[in-house]
């Protein structure tokens, strides 16, 4: 593997590892000529093979990535990207996939299918949302992956195994998470992959030492978050009082989330202080037993495929203390929902959130939440001002249009770099 | 009371993993010894057989044979077995095949290409280009009198593999998640089958419109593809090495509509026409259009997702089962 060059300070910003695409408040609309688009289908233009993974253009000089539009989209063929990935049930991932796909743009990036490895368990409410076509398969499936599509693009399944005969003409992997597992799968991909996209700037950090990396920051899809009902209809559906504090959390019931922690938090507080949980998960049972030995008739888990936006406005404050993360959708939804924070340090955070500004940082500890939680309870002009500037940053930065936009400039700059104007495999034209 | 014995490939041992055509039997067992009918392995009257039978195994007492092979040709294990199974059809002691299903006349077995089976042919005949020419086979013909001896017996929705969606609760007005499914092999030795079933897979991924899974191979737990398969519409059900399979029991069990290629040339047990599957073109060319025909129109397609997963039902009751073998086996082993 190559190591990732030095680079001067003043060309940092025009290189793949500075993260110009990543970092919490990016230079859009600087006047960037972006990247021509490539004129796929040119005839004899051949381009030959994949690069060896020595020759990975992990020093790509681009112009920073203008987000705003998308010239030359009609210019040429777009590219076809094939996913490969572990779930066909909803977490994280699965969700900044349907994102993904959902805000790309079909005449620059297209991704035509997405490869399932490791079906354990099939989630019919996302199945439903999946507007791409699911293939389940090992092997073969991601062989025919890496021989039909212009870009593989995955995460969380190793792919030096199956594909060290036959690479795609260009893989990019993403990396979803700072824990060290993720580590690992990288370098389980490390024969295979020409680029990988962090999700954060601490992702990069902590898992992509030594691969050529460009931050991409999660988006979300703001219509997710729509609502359906008041928010007072919603609290006294799940049994909460007008007056009651009710602490939310949204998401998957993993132990990583620390959902217990909140629990816990909730018990220290007085009577009125409750938790509304959100989700599903391995832990529900075990959360739910919790909840009912701490802090019993003071707590309501919900199911929710859509309107997320009726839970996010029943909450008083959402709670994501994480023991890592790689970029929170959660937390983005809540942002885009105005709603106060309480957030572990991690992932994400420390580049979107400034403590008391747009969110409460804390430790991650029962007393440190509670204490949050009762800190925002008694300032309730302050919890409103902390969710107006999320909000504000979630509308400036957050939505899932802007992520497709730069999965696109990026795809297409590195097609450019590895390929030229070329086409890899004529074929497909 | 009819004593029978069993040569079996699954009681020796030696398959046991292939409960082909003998498991519903021994399912069945005091169901049939209500009905007349007992396994008796040292007195028997006669002998049921669903192995090929080894070299030189002769018997004195009749003889029926449960043809554990796919679909309506006669062959075990492949084509290399055709001559095989037709030159013990025509044995006086032979009083009847049992088979999932058979062809509907003599001439289509006496095809020249039928020995190795007539779906294989159509499938040929959708691209020749694309495949080796295989030369006609030359096997023993099939007269009526040998055509007389094949009997429908039960399908694979008699097999326990179909349990756990005969036993689902199925609303067949309950929205479901996904619009097409398949799973299915597609390294088939066959170079036409492994084409077909590639061919049928990649006509779902076309379905851009749609939600659609195909599972290529067998990564699925069985609960999961029955999970998913309560959750589709639409099951698309390529040939195999026969033309039905037990995929399209399961998805009639499963409320889905089932489409696969026009298989008007086969009877099978219950029968399957138009009334029960949506045809399409051998190729799947124009698979398209069926699911849009579907998706458009599901709510014509309810009587038939009913009546599909209720005669099925029927069908798999022990008692119901119990007693059309019990016929069946007394019908041929009374014959003289």
């Amino acid at each position: 593997m190559n190591p990732v060059p030095s680079i001067p300070p003043d060309d940092k910003a025009r290189s793949w590892g500075s993260m110009v695409c990543g970092t919490p408040y990016p230079p859009y609309g600087i006047g960037s000529p972006y990247p021509p688009f490539p004129p796929y289908g040119q005839e004899g233009t051949p381009v030959g093979s994949t690069l060896p993974a020595e020759a990975r253009p992990d020093t790509i000089q681009t112009p920073l990535l203008d987000v705003e539009e998308t010239p030359g989209a009609s210019a040429g063929r777009p590219l076809r990207v094939i996913h490969v990935g572990p779930n066909l049930y909803r977490a994280g991932a699965e969700q900044w996939l349907i994102d993904l796909s959902r805000f790309l743009d079909p005449r620059r990036l297209q991704i035509v299918r997405n490869v399932v490895t490791n079906v354990s368990w099939a989630d019919p409410a996302f199945i439903a949302d999946m507007r791409i076509p699911v293939e389940i398969g090992q092997a073969e499936s991601v062989h025919r992956a890496a021989r039909e599509c212009d870009v593989l693009l995955s995460w969380g399944v190793g792919l030096n195994h199956w594909l060290s005969e036959e690479r795609p003409p260009l893989c990019v992997v993403v990396a979803h998470t700072e824990a060290a597992w993720s580590r690992g799968q990288l370098a389980e991909c490390s024969k295979v992959f020409d680029h990988v996209i962090a999700v954060s700037e601490s992702v990069k950090d902590a898992v992509c030492q030594g691969y050529p990396t460009t931050v991409i920051a999660n988006g979300a899809d703001a219509a997710r978050v729509a609502a359906s009902r008041p928010a007072q209809v919603v609290r006294q559906a799940h049994g909460f009082a007008p007056d009651d504090f009710v602490l939310g959390f949204v998401g998957r019931f993993a132990p990583e989330k620390r959902v217990g922690v909140l629990l816990e938090a909730v018990a220290r507080l007085p009577r009125r202080f409750k938790a509304l949980l959100v989700g599903w998960g391995p832990q529900r049972q075990t959360l739910m037993d919790m909840a009912n030995a701490l802090v019993p008739g003071r707590y309501a888990f919900a199911l929710a495929r859509e309107y997320l936006g009726d839970y996010y406005q029943s909450m008083d404050a959402v709670c994501l203390v994480s023991e890592s993360e790689g970029f929170s959708l959660a937390m983005l939804e809540a942002m885009m929902c105005a709603r106060p924070l309480i957030l572990t340090a991690v992932g994400s955070v420390p580049s979107v959130i400034k403590d008391r500004v747009n969110g409460v940082i804390v430790p991650g500890d029962p007393a440190s939440i509670s204490g949050a939680a009762e800190l925002l309870d008694r300032h309730p002009r302050w919890a409103r001002a902390l969710g107006a500037e999320a909000k504000a940053y979630a509308d400036e930065f957050g939505h899932a249009r802007r992520m497709a936009r730069q999965y696109e400039n990026l795809m297409h700059s590195l097609w450019c770099t590895k390929f030229g104007n070329g086409h890899a495999h004529g074929s497909k034209t | 009371m009819i004593r029978l014995a069993i040569l079996s490939r699954l009681l020796h041992g030696l398959d046991s993993a292939n409960r082909f055509m003998i498991e519903p039997l021994l399912r069945l067992e005091p169901a049939l010894r209500d009905r007349g009918v007992c396994f008796d392995a040292e007195h028997p009257a006669g002998v049921l057989v669903d192995v090929d039978p080894p070299p030189g195994f002769t018997s004195s007492q009749p003889v029926v044979l449960l043809d554990r092979t796919d679909g309506a040709t006669l062959w075990w294990y492949g084509t290399s077995q055709v001559h095989l199974a037709r030159n013990w059809l025509k044995l006086p002691q032979v009083r009847g095949v049992i088979k999932v299903s058979r062809y509907t006349n003599t001439r289509l077995y006496n095809l020249p290409w039928a020995g190795a089976a007539l779906h294989l042919h159509k499938i040929y005949e959708t691209s020749p280009a694309a495949f080796p020419d295989i030369l006609p086979t030359s096997v023993p013909e099939v007269t009526e009198g040998d055509l007389q001896k094949i009997v429908l017996g039960y399908g694979y929705w008699a097999f326990a593999e179909c349990d756990r969606l005969a036993e689902a609760k199925i609303d067949v007005d309950a929205p479901r998640a996904l619009d097409v499914f398949c799973a299915a092999c597609v390294d088939y030795e066959s170079p036409m089958l492994a084409r077909h079933r590639q061919l049928a897979m990649e006509a779902i991924q076309q379905l851009r419109h749609c939600r659609t899974i195909t599972g290529w191979g067998r990564h699925l737990a069985h609960a999961t593809y029955c999970d998913l398969m309560r959750q589709a519409r639409i099951c698309v059900s390529p040939w195999g090495w026969g033309e039905t399979c037990i995929r399209d029991y399961e998805a009639m069990l499963a409320g889905c509509v089932l489409v696969k290629p026009r298989t008007d040339f086969i009877e099978a047990e219950p029968c399957m026409d138009e009334r029960h599957y949506v045809p399409c073109a051998v190729d799947f060319s124009d698979l398209r259009e069926k699911v849009d025909h579907i998706l458009l129109h599901w709510y014509e397609y309810r009587p038939m997702r009913i009546e599909n997963r209720r005669r099925l039902l029927a069908l798999r009751k022990p008692e119901a089962l119990a007693d059309r073998l019990a016929a069946l086996l007394k019908q041929m082993f009374e014959r003289e």
